[in-house]
């Protein structure tokens, strides 16, 4: 077992105990300084501001249901009477008649079909979406758009990050990075201790120093392991899970002062959880991490994301998601299909969207097995 | 052999019939004979989209059942050995037939009926079906369906099994139950509980660790210092029980024995239900009392992600299409980390509903044509006429993905189902109640 000679100075020095070490021989001893993280939290990247919604927050789920049965075409009358009993139904499900239309409020060729599989065939509630000008991410495409956001902190003009602005009206969607919003941390809470870790591993001639890196991304045989707090532990030892699947998430980066950076016009590709995302993608890969005096990371990892990935991170509890924690899902998914902005397939339709989402990780030490060559981040693909 | 060691290393275990006879084992009986399968019962099938209900509902009773699926009963009018049930009873109460080739195992037996054909027996009891049951899982013609949450299985849906009140079953009626079984004499601190990675019921200690039995007792002496086999203890004052003798060893223990073989604990088993030290070692088995049928073409391998997956005769993973089941708490990614629902294997059958062709890179791990359903396993039959085995409903695949045993490439593979348009159903071959998804999952015990 090697233990690379790690410098102390520039990212070094932040970067306190972590290393790489092989369990199986990978031939002579590789030049490159590694040091490898372990994922302690994520969720998306907000900033939400007062004001930041012009006429105010989406409504809450009654006032919402109420202008749904209204599109159905029910009777005001009969509106007003099931209202009466809304939050009173209890755990029956036949008893449940507000859940039960809500539950099947798509109509398909004219038949009532699941809302939530079908939430093209439901009818737009135009919620609100964010007309503040500020937001976390990246500019993905080069461009300083006049309607696109400036980073709150920096200034920097052109981030894209339409997810924050289609879900951004949405109480439990949010926050600040420092608050989180409440849907993130009720996910990474269901999902941080039995989903298996990710890891980032950045590598480089010397990362004490400006200059160019790679920065992989895998994932763990583990999961994250958490102290008596509920915060990730650091310099814990984790087994990659050698599943190729995963091996072309390598990514050309720069380290420029202390930053880890990657702009990458390739496509990251993991796999996450069931409960948000079974596979989790995104075109033109960003990232950003910034460590801390402790050693931990920071920061940030964008791109385009199928909007079926982050619809179905939203959705897949159907009717109990919706009671949940949004006032109307079909409408959120109509929002992100009108302000999506990744590439226009032959017919002009964007299937992907811009977004970020904020990280944090600590010190870990990867346990590597020999499984044969890293393929190449371009062998990746976006929309699996 | 450290632990690690032990836990990273890559076993295949043969079911065949010639491995097993290499090793002059005395075999444990088979759990059902050729043509009886076992069922879980009610909400555990996996019906309906309740999610508190297969999910956290404990598979806590196993029928026999027929080859389709339906639950067997006996009948309190019989006499052991002979049905009184005859005309019209054998049309309502259908005599469990007797496939061609089949042969008694543990307690099954062949009786001969009136009228001359053949009929099963399970301890003694002709055993039948129910003309009323239509599903696996059923009871006294209560489709599971009808054991919801609440009304039939309590408020919480603790109880998956009971037989809803409203249409119980006839009278002088019993259903005929795998597990629980009847209690066996044992030594204290022993038990009997199924050990799926096991395969079958086994002795477990007090902490339910599972009990191995070696063969050769000479390897006993040649394990080392570092020996992960440690002897269980009996008592100075203990006493045998049938098949379960202390015997003194030469340096001084006391020790355990069943059908006169030593009786171990695994040092890699560190929580109950593991059964890590199967296919460690050959002379080591885990001491099995019944076993459950598997054919003779499936193994067992161990890879440091799932631990033991089944797999093929070279030693690819066999995998199972499965359906997207909403369940707080997350998990999934872990070896039942998703709840087994029969009625869903039973709805996508040999349609993988893929999105795109999966044709190009999973295959049928297909049954030879005289294959035929016992214990947890069943067969389908193909479009082309060719048969593919099943287990637990789920039919069984492997993956181009995979190059070596061991390899779970295509575990965890989803395909996501949400339509973009107001003309297209989703339709994914079974319920859903959301944008949903179907996903390969590493089929085990």
């Amino acid at each position: 077992m090697n233990r690379n000679a790690i410098s102390r100075a520039g990212l070094g020095r932040v970067l306190t105990a972590a290393a790489v070490f092989a369990l199986a021989s990978t031939g002579p001893a590789a030049a490159k300084e590694s040091r490898s993280y372990v994922l302690a939290y994520f969720g998306h990247a907000v900033a939400s501001k007062e004001g930041d919604c012009q006429g105010g927050l989406n409504p809450k789920l009654d006032i919402q249901y109420a202008k749904n049965m209204q599109a159905l075409g029910m009777p005001g009358a009969e509106i007003e009477k099931l209202m009466k009993n809304f939050g009173d139904e209890g755990q029956s499900w036949d008893k449940n008649k507000i859940g039960q239309i809500m539950n099947t409020r798509a109509r398909v060729n004219g038949e009532a079909e699941n809302t939530f599989a079908h939430p093209a065939a439901v009818a737009d509630a135009n919620l609100k979406y964010v007309t503040g000008k500020v937001a976390k991410g990246f500019n993905l495409d080069g461009a300083a758009d006049a309607d696109a956001f400036a980073d709150p902190d920096t200034g920097e003009k052109g981030i894209d990050n339409q997810v924050f602005r289609a879900l951004g009206c949405v109480d439990p969607f949010r926050g600040t990075l420092a608050s989180g919003t409440a849907f993130w941390l009720f996910m990474w809470m269901a999902e941080k201790d039995s989903m298996p870790a990710w890891l980032i591993t950045v590598e480089g001639d010397d990362l004490s120093k400006d200059g160019p890196v790679d920065v992989i991304l895998s994932r763990a045989i583990e999961v994250t392991k958490f102290n008596a707090n509920g915060e990730a532990r650091a310099d814990m030892t984790y087994r990659q899970d050698p599943d190729p699947r995963m091996k072309a998430n390598v990514f050309k980066g720069e380290i420029k002062g202390g930053i880890v950076n990657v702009a990458s016009q390739a496509n990251l590709h993991m796999m996450q959880d069931q409960l948000t995302f079974p596979n989790f993608d995104l075109a033109n890969f960003h990232l950003r991490l910034t460590s801390d005096t402790e050693g931990r990371m920071e920061g940030l990892i964008g791109g385009y994301q199928p909007i079926e990935q982050v619809y179905f991170a939203l959705g897949q509890g159907g009717l109990a998601a919706e009671n949940n924690y949004s006032p109307e899902l079909p409408g959120m998914y109509h929002l992100m299909r009108k302000l999506a902005d990744g590439p226009a397939d032959a017919q002009g339709q964007r299937w992907s969207i811009s977004t970020a989402y904020h990280i944090k990780a600590v010190p870990a030490f990867m346990a590597v097995k020999d499984t044969g060559a890293t393929a190449k981040a371009s062998e990746n693909t976006a929309n699996r | 052999m450290s632990v690690s060691k032990i836990a990273v290393c890559i076993a295949a275990v043969s079911f065949s019939g010639a491995a097993l006879a290499a090793t002059k084992t005395v075999e444990a009986p088979l759990s059902t004979p050729k043509g009886i399968t076992l069922q879980p019962l009610g909400k555990t099938q996996g019906y309906g989209l309740d999610k508190t209900t297969a999910a956290v509902v404990p598979r806590d009773k196993l029928v026999f059942a027929t080859d389709a699926g339906l639950t067997l009963y006996t009948s309190e009018a019989d006499q052991p050995g002979k049905s009184l049930c005859v005309d019209a009873c054998a049309q309502t109460w259908i005599p469990a037939k007797v496939m061609a080739g089949a042969v008694p195992v543990d307690g099954w037996t062949i009786i001969a009926r009136a009228d001359g054909s053949k009929q099963w027996a399970y301890k003694t009891r002709p055993v039948y079906s129910f003309v009323e049951d239509k599903d696996p899982g059923s009871i006294g013609g209560n489709s599971p369906a009808r054991f919801s949450r609440g009304e039939f299985a309590g408020s919480r849906g603790a109880v998956s099994s009971e037989v809803p009140k409203d249409k119980p079953l006839a009278k002088g009626w019993n259903v005929a139950y795998f597990f629980p079984m009847d209690k066996r004499p044992l030594p204290a601190g022993f038990a009997i509980k199924e050990v799926e990675d096991a395969m079958g019921m086994v002795l477990v200690d007090a902490r339910e660790h599972t009990l191995y039995t070696l063969d050769d007792a000479k390897r006993a002496k040649t394990c080392g210092d570092a020996c992960p086999w440690t002897p269980v203890p009996a008592p100075a004052i203990a006493e045998g029980i049938d098949a379960f003798q202390p015997v003194w060893r030469d340096d001084g223990v006391r020790q355990w024995t069943y059908n006169g073989k030593g009786l171990y604990t695994f040092a890699g088993d560190l929580i109950a239900g593991e059964a890590n030290g199967f296919g460690v070692d050959k002379a080591w088995k885990p001491a099995q009392i019944i076993k459950h049928f598997a054919p003779d073409t499936v193994t067992l391998t161990s890879n440091e992600k799932l631990g033991k997956v089944f797999a093929d005769k070279t030693g690819k993973t066999l995998y199972m299409r499965d359906a997207f089941i909403f369940q707080s708490g997350a998990g999934h990614s872990l070896k039942r980390g998703s709840p087994i629902r029969p009625a869903v294997g039973r709805d996508l059958a040999t349609d993988p509903h893929c999105k795109d062709d999966c044709s190009k890179s999973w295959r049928p791990f297909l049954a030879p044509v005289s294959a035929e359903a016992s214990g947890n396993w069943g067969v389908y039959t193909r479009a082309d006429g060719a048969k593919q085995w099943a287990y637990q409903g789920y039919a069984l695949w492997t993956f181009d993905g995979d190059s070596k045993p061991g390899d779970v490439n295509g575990h965890d593979d989803y395909q996501l189902f949400m339509s973009h348009d107001a003309k297209t159903k989703v339709d994914i071959g079974t319920p859903y109640d959301g944008p949903t998804a179907l996903y390969w999952i590493a089929a085990h015990p």
